[in-house]
């Protein structure tokens, strides 16, 4: 009665969760979960309870003799310690990009509590293929608390402590030195400068009028590529400098993943055993 | 060249599961598969060399996998299967080969890997599905022969459940080593992306093979039929319809 009832149960249960899995990949993101969550259905509290209750459903069967065969009760198990990690992982884990400019550092432990390291990218590459368009790796130099040296890359992540580094992305930003009459700024598009002249943010370049577009106390002013201009009674003008890369790194706390490894490597190894052992009488849960 | 190797393996599959239908000696319809098998190949190497990466990283390089998946499953296995399998599998293996033969070119034009799929784990990755998507047409095969057989044949109902098994086995080891090269590439191993929502939704649905009341061989068959109309939607559909981390496949 109680396997009869706990099959029913996994039949019901999956078939709720396949609907909700795959009405739910059609609708676009929303910040606003809509009807049954449908717009953010993986992460509504109704996809963490069903995901739960099939947990549930496969403790019991194990539990309650559901399942005679002691391999498929190890994969039973195994797929349940796998959901359970997995829910814990995502709801306890921390997760967090950090940008870092070339020739800068940043202290992990401004995210971090209990981890006080200096992370400096020393520069970041980008290598082609044989094409010249096509990237085939993305690579930071690194060095960790000033002489530590490390490379980051694609598929190569950086333990530290129970973190991990992952090369997630990259900015190219092209930095300018700005000169007001003896004053010289170097600066780069959206930054903001508090000057003698007051705050000056540069927003834009027109490659048309070959002109910078910057923001001098809220009003709107233009300036020629290398080229200056009198304004104010200052001497101004423009020039770019190099191009710089940045790296966007993100950091993830990995507690548990090493379980969560072994439980998918059990699950897999169970169910093979379950499903080839010579000679063995299969009997269907 | 690859055009030339990929006809020249096309006619002989065709010639092959044709020689089948005729009365002549069945070592006449081996040694045309044989050769087909030989040219296909060649074709895979010829496109490995070309595109300097194992040919599974795009729909058309699949397309000249997967049959070559198959006639290895035909030549290795031949007396684990019963009555005309080897000859329709055969005809499917020409039916992947047409239609990689006929997609446009822009389709075929290689192109060089990604750093995200420059990676060991694609090794292992990719290839799971395919085995499980071997099994999964061996598994069609044998549910077309149950559901129109009007009495049950153990023979094939036992060969059903071997490829059921296969192709479950496979696309969890599939969902399973996507997630260790998610977790590796990206360090998230998993991310509700369209393309592992739909590959979760296979294995979902294929479960209910081995948790069923009262398992028949019918039952089975349909579940099987389900199986492969979302698998081909996850492989197909999701490509081009939904956007995600997956979009490059």
């Amino acid at each position: 009665m109680i396997k009869k009832t706990l099959l029913r149960s996994f039949q019901i249960l999956s078939i709720v969760l396949l609907a909700f899995l795959a009405v739910s990949t059609f609708m676009p993101l929303k910040e606003d979960p809509g009807f049954l969550f449908l717009h953010r259905f993986y992460d509504s509290p109704l996809n963490l309870a069903l995901w739960i209750l099939l947990a549930l459903i496969l403790v019991l069967a194990v539990l309650f003799k559901g399942i005679r065969s002691t391999k498929q009760k190890i994969l039973h198990l195994s797929l349940a310690v796998i959901i359970v990690l997995f829910i814990v992982d995502k709801s306890q884990n921390e997760r967090f990009f950090i940008s870092i400019h070339e020739g800068e550092s940043i202290e992990l432990g401004e995210h971090i509590e209990d981890h006080d390291k200096t992370i400096r990218l020393d520069r970041f590459e980008i290598d082609l293929h044989d094409d010249q368009e096509t990237p085939s790796a993305y690579r930071s130099y690194l060095t960790l608390d000033s002489d530590t040296k490390a490379i980051l890359e694609v598929n190569k992540p950086l333990a530290i402590g129970r973190y991990r580094l992952y090369q997630s992305a990259f900015e190219q930003n092209y930095y300018f030195s700005l000169k007001i009459g003896n004053e010289e700024f170097e600066l780069t598009f959206g930054d903001s400068l508090e000057t003698g002249f007051g705050k000056i943010v540069l927003t834009d370049y027109d490659d048309r009028i070959r002109h910078f577009r910057l923001m001098v106390n809220d009003k709107v002013q233009w300036l020629p590529l290398n080229t200056g201009v009198s304004l104010d009674d200052a001497y101004w003008s423009i020039t770019p400098l190099e191009e710089r890369y940045s790296s966007i790194i993100e950091v993830v706390e990995v507690r548990g993943i090493f379980w969560l490894l072994v439980a998918g490597i059990m699950y897999l190894v169970f169910m093979a055993l379950d499903f080839w052992k010579p000679g063995k009488q299969k009997k269907e849960t | 060249m690859e055009t030339i190797f990929l006809s020249i393996a096309l006619v002989f599959y065709l010639v092959s599961a044709t020689l089948r239908l005729l009365p002549v000696k069945k070592q006449y319809s081996d040694w045309m598969l044989l050769l087909a098998g030989l040219c296909h190949l060649g074709l895979l190497i010829t496109r490995s060399v070309i595109a300097k990466h194992p040919p599974f990283t795009n729909i058309y390089e699949t397309f000249l996998l997967l049959p070559f998946l198959i006639f290895l499953r035909i030549v290795f296995w031949p007396k684990r299967h019963v009555g005309t399998y080897g000859m329709i599998m055969t005809y499917i293996s020409a039916a992947f080969l047409t239609v990689a033969l006929i997609l446009p070119a822009a389709i075929k034009i290689p192109k060089p890997l990604m750093p995200a799929l420059n990676s060991i784990w694609m090794y292992i990755h990719v290839p799971s599905y395919f085995f499980a998507y071997m099994a999964l047409m061996a598994a069609m095969v044998y549910a077309i022969m149950v559901l129109i057989k009007k009495d049950s044949d153990p023979q094939v109902e036992k060969r059903l459940d071997e490829e059921l098994k296969i192709a479950f086995f496979f696309l969890n080891v599939g969902l399973i080593t996507g997630a260790v090269w998610a977790y590796v590439s990206w360090g998230n191993y998993w991310s509700w992306d369209p393309k592992e929502t739909w590959a979760l939704i296979n294995v979902l649905v294929l479960s209910f093979v081995f948790h069923l009341k009262m398992p028949t061989a019918k039952k089975k068959a349909w579940i099987l039929i389900i199986t492969v109309l979302t698998v081909a939607f996850t492989y197909w559909g999701v490509s081009y319809i939904l956007s995600g981390l997956h979009s490059y496949t």
